[in-house]
Formats: structure tokens, sequence, C-alpha cells
């Protein structure tokens, strides 16, 4: 009985020793804005680039390479299909640039001070979400705005955008869920829908074609129009606050919160 | 005590506690004692902005002397203990009766008299405004320019004359809202310390707030902590920003756990919180302000509650209202945010209703 014990305590430790491969990286050592991250992406080669609170910085073997304008405060970065680097700043406006190259403001992507998120459709043409002056999208060969006057938005303050396999648009602003299918666009709220918070703050569609949106009151699964809402009173989440969502190569689904993380093999 | 007394006993022991748990806390929330209450908010005779003062700003004009007392009451029976009144002037004219500017033609003469008589009685501390004697758009040239700087200081006198009596005369609140790029400009010092070095002067002992804005711009570091250093103000509650959508509920931690590290260093001003407890109805700083669900606020309480000493909230008057009030100002959702905080408050306090 003990050999079983032992032999069960040495293929446990095996197995967590050889899964378990977390691996914290700082910029800096300390509490430092440097090391506040809000947005990571990845160039053609594989390499890592991250927004933080303090500039952009990028991979490079075991160093972080602070690239372009150094104290800003950076929301989101993006890298579109042309390897140009696009840099949504709080309080600074939209600034693009290739590696090596210096910034350049792009002011007609963004109708705000601020910018929160910047993505690109299926068809890689950016839409970039603003603190209070709505959307942007390049749709190949203009900039486009969309604000709530047009009908388009809940309000003009984007917290997130995604894009489906049918490259519609999903945008979460704080009256709610926009969705734009390249003709029409469609409002879900709370009053018209079971989403379960107007503020939506996170958004992605698994392999399965859901779209999984996190509000600041609850999770929500929305596929054709079929909804389903996760809260924490059902014990699947350690919180109702949905902050991000990812799908990975497995289509497990993992949930940003200000609680930690949760994952979710999708079955 | 035999042994099967003695499992008798305890097991009808753990029934009892089990029972006493399940009627104590059958509200939805559960008890949390980590999450402080809120002890004060801001309070107002008139929103300065009139879109975003839209549901309540009607009502308060028409209020009586009793309903404000009646109002200070209801905030006081709500557990809150601060006020932050945010103006005793604006666009020209007073709330109070003065020889500096007309007052605005009210139902109640004097509302500052009656708010402060109201929270002599029911022990609230008031941090009265010094301001808004210009334009409280132009922040900067209520900084610096030096005839609005010498016709703040006179109102500033007359206050104290007329209402420095009051016990709940707690000490004073600069309206001016300071907005923190990296750090604490030497603008804004020279503004605050001049105003404090009145201030004492008027009312020795009292106790002087500010509430900085920015609060997730704000670069926390030697310099910061110098600023902090050299600014003299016994209070900051800095803006959490959830409400004009700056910041995202539940992600403000961060920025007070920083700042409760440099205050502490600083050792100098007192960290609170103001939390933002409205949303806009539309567009931000372009609509109606309406009451946020108090989930919504919840998180916010429990995010920074463990850096900062109290919690205030912008605001009671117009986000929040005891049903049936005979002082009701405010969007009928109102009383939604009201009940909802008062039964999450009898939780905490272990109060059956």
């Amino acid at each position: 009985m003990k050999k079983n014990i032992w032999i069960f305590f040495l293929v446990m430790f095996t197995c967590t020793s050889v899964f378990a491969q977390w691996k914290n990286y700082k910029i800096e050592n300390g509490q430092s804005p440097k090391n506040d991250v809000r947005s990571i992406c990845f160039d053609r080669e594989g390499k890592m680039w991250i927004g933080t609170w303090y500039g952009v910085y990028k991979q490079e073997s075991d160093q972080w390479l602070i690239q372009g304008v150094e104290n800003i405060y950076v929301n989101t970065v993006f890298i579109d299909y042309t390897s140009t680097l696009w840099v949504g700043i709080w309080g600074g406006g939209v600034y693009k640039g290739k590696e090596g190259e210096e910034w350049k403001q792009a002011k007609e992507a963004c109708q705000s001070v601020s910018a929160n998120i910047i993505t690109a459709d299926r068809k890689g043409n950016l839409w970039i979400g603003t603190f209070d002056g709505g959307v942007t999208h390049f749709n190949g060969k203009k900039w486009i705005s969309y604000k709530t006057g047009d009908g388009a938005l809940g309000d003009n303050s984007v917290q997130t955008i995604f894009s489906d396999s049918k490259n519609r648009i999903w945008i979460g602003t704080n009256h709610g869920l926009s969705m734009f299918d390249g003709k029409t666009w469609t409002l879900f709220n709370e009053t018209n829908s079971p989403l379960p918070d107007n503020d939506v703050y996170s958004l992605c569609v698994d392999n399965k074609d859901n779209l999984w949106i996190g509000t600041c009151n609850g999770l929500a699964k929305l596929n054709g129009k079929k909804w389903k809402i996760y809260k924490k009173e059902t014990g699947k989440l350690p919180t109702d606050l949905v902050i991000s969502i990812a799908v990975d190569a497995k289509d497990n689904i993992w949930f940003g919160t200000n609680k930690g993380v949760t994952v979710y093999n999708g079955k | 005590m035999d042994r099967r007394k003695f499992i008798q006993t305890c097991g009808l022991t753990i029934a009892s506690m089990y029972l006493f748990n399940q009627t104590t806390f059958a509200s939805e929330f559960k008890r949390n004692p980590a999450i402080k209450p809120i002890v004060g908010s801001w309070f107002e005779f008139m929103h300065h902005n009139a879109v975003e003062g839209t549901y309540w700003n009607p009502a308060l004009k028409e209020f009586t002397t009793e309903q404000w007392r009646l109002k200070v009451k209801e905030i006081s029976e709500a557990g809150m203990e601060y006020l932050v009144l945010l103006s005793v002037a604006d666009s020209g004219k007073t709330f109070y009766p003065s020889k500096l500017q007309p007052r605005y033609d009210f139902v109640c003469d004097d509302p500052l008299e009656a708010v402060l008589s109201a929270a002599d009685e029911y022990g609230i501390k008031f941090f009265v405004s010094n301001d808004f004697w210009g334009d409280y758009r132009n922040v900067e040239k209520m900084m610096i320019d030096t005839e609005i700087a010498k016709l703040r200081e006179k109102g500033m006198e007359e206050v104290a004359g007329k209402y420095g009596h009051h016990k709940s005369f707690y000490g004073w609140y600069f309206p001016n809202e300071t907005g923190i790029h990296n750090t604490i400009d030497e603008m804004t010092i020279n503004y605050v310390n001049a105003c404090s070095r009145k201030a004492r002067k008027l009312i020795p002992g009292c106790t002087n707030l500010i509430a900085p804005y920015g609060t997730k711009t704000i670069r926390v570091n030697d310099q910061y902590i110098k600023q902090l250093e050299r600014l003299d103000i016994d209070i900051m509650a800095y803006q959490d920003e959830v409400g004009v959508n700056k910041t995202k509920a539940g992600t403000a931690a961060r920025y007070y756990e920083a700042l409760y590290k440099a205050h502490e260093k600083a050792g100098r001003a007192r960290l609170w919180a103001d939390i933002e407890v409205f949303r806009f109805e539309e567009e931000v700083y372009k609509s109606a302000l309406l009451p946020a669900r108090f989930e919504r606020v919840l998180k916010q309480m429990e995010d920074i509650s463990p850096y900062v000493e109290n919690i205030l909230i912008y605001q009671y008057i117009g986000m929040m209202n005891k049903p049936g009030s005979e002082a009701f100002a405010g969007h009928e959702s109102s009383t939604t945010l009201y009940m909802d905080y008062m039964n999450w408050l009898d939780v905490q306090n272990e109060i059956i209703r």
C-alpha cells in the first residue's frame, strides 16, 4: 500500500513537472507600468509584441526591447498583414509604423483622443474602437467612421471588437452589443435580448461559431438566436466580471477576470 | 454529559447555526467583511452640468428647508457620515444669501444653512466647497487667475463667517478638479496649498479634501511621492472613473494599490476613493446621469477596498433615493440602487429586517 502511494505521488509530480509550463515575464522588477500589460500580438515571425502602460515592447530572445515612443499609455497593439504596427494610446490616439521606422499619427483612424481597441476583420481590414468617438473602419480604400447617431452603435464608447467567421463585426460598448454584417447594424442590449449587462467588455468566437460575450455582470454565449448565460452563481466562473476572452488551438475558451483565469474545454 | 447527549447537543447547535445563517443571509448577497461600505457622498444644490442633472435638478430647485433636512437624514440613515459639497456658487449665483453674488431663486432661501443644520442634528461631517465663483469649465483659469482667487477667498470668508459655527463644518473641499497626468503639476500644488492656507486661517483644525481624476494615468514613482509631500491637503479621494467609461469596473485596484504605497511613503494626505455610481443615459459627458446597477458598484467597492481608508461616492443626490422619500430627486431607478445597497449593507452589518 505504501509503495502504491509513493508511486502515485511520483506520477503526480512527473505530470505536474511535464505539463505545468507557466512562466512569468516582467519588463522591470517591482511595481512598474512597464509590467502593466494591456495588449499582446504576434508578428509573422512569431515574435511577441506587448502594449504596456508605458510603451510597446518586442520580445527578442530573453530581452524586451522598447519600440517607438516611451512613457505613453498603450491600450492596444495590432500588427496588420503588411507588418505595420498599430498602437492605440490612452490620451494619444492611434500611431502606426513599421519596425525600425518612426511612428506616425494616424489621425483619420481615430475619432477620439483615446483608442481602446485595434483589430482586423477576416479580410484583414482594420477596425478601431475609441473611448468616445465610436468606431473607425478601413475598407481597403478609405476610413469610414461609425457613431451612435448613425444608428450603428450602442454608444460611442467602444470596449471591444471581434470579427466572426462570416466576417460580421461584433462591437462591445457601454450600451450593449452591436453587430454589423456589412450592410445593416443590429443592437443587442438588456432590453431586447438576454444579454446580462449592457457593459460589454470582451468578445470572442470559438470554432463552433459560438460568440462569447463577457460583460460587467455575467458571461453570455450566442449561437444564431440561441443564448446561454453563465453567472457566478452557477459555479462556472469566479466572478461575473469577464474582462477578456480567447480561444486556443484546441478550442479551449479562456476567460480573463479580475479574479484569475478560467478555462472551459468547450464541450 | 454522556457521549450521546454531547453529540445531540453539537448536532442541534450546528443545525441552529445553519438555520440562523440561512435566515440572516437570505438575501442574494453574501457577507464579505473585506468590502468597505460607502461612508459618504458628494452633495449638491444643483448639478453644474444641466444635461447630466436632467433627472434631479428640477426637484432640487423646489426643495424646502424641511426637504433638505430630510435628505440629510436619509443619507445619514444609509450609514453615511461624510458629505462633500460640490459648490457654494455656480455661474455667477450662490446657493446661500451672499453679498458677493446674487442668490439662486430656489424655494429654500438658504439651502446651505438647511443642510448644515440637519448635518449638526444627524452627526454628518461636511466638507464645504470653496468655489465655483467663476466658470468651472475653465479649470486652469479657476486655479491660477488672481481675480478669481480673490473672489474665492472672499467667498471662503463669508461662508466661514456665516456657517463656521456649525459643528458639522468639518472642513473644506476644493472642487476645481485636479486632473493628474503623470504627476501632480505645480499649478495644482500652488492652488491647493493656497486654498489650504486660507482654509486653516478661517477654520483652524479643519480637514480638507480634493478629488483628483486621471487616476489611471498617474505614474506612481519617487517624483510623485515628492509632489505628495509638498501638497498641503488632508485627504485625497481619487476618482475611479468607471462611470465615465474610462476604467472597466473591477480593474482599478492596481492604481489604488500603487497609490496606497505612495501615500504611505509620503505620509501626508490620507487615501480615500471617490467611486462613480452613475452611468450615462446615452453618450459619455453628453447625456443625463443615471444610477448604475448595484452589481457594478459592488465590484467597484470590492476592487479598491483593500487599499483605501474610506469610500465616498459620486453621488447620493440623484443616484439614490429612499422609496417613498418626501425629498425625492432623481430618476425612478434611483430607488433600486438605494434598496440594493441597503440590502447589501444589512447583510454586511448582520441586520435582519
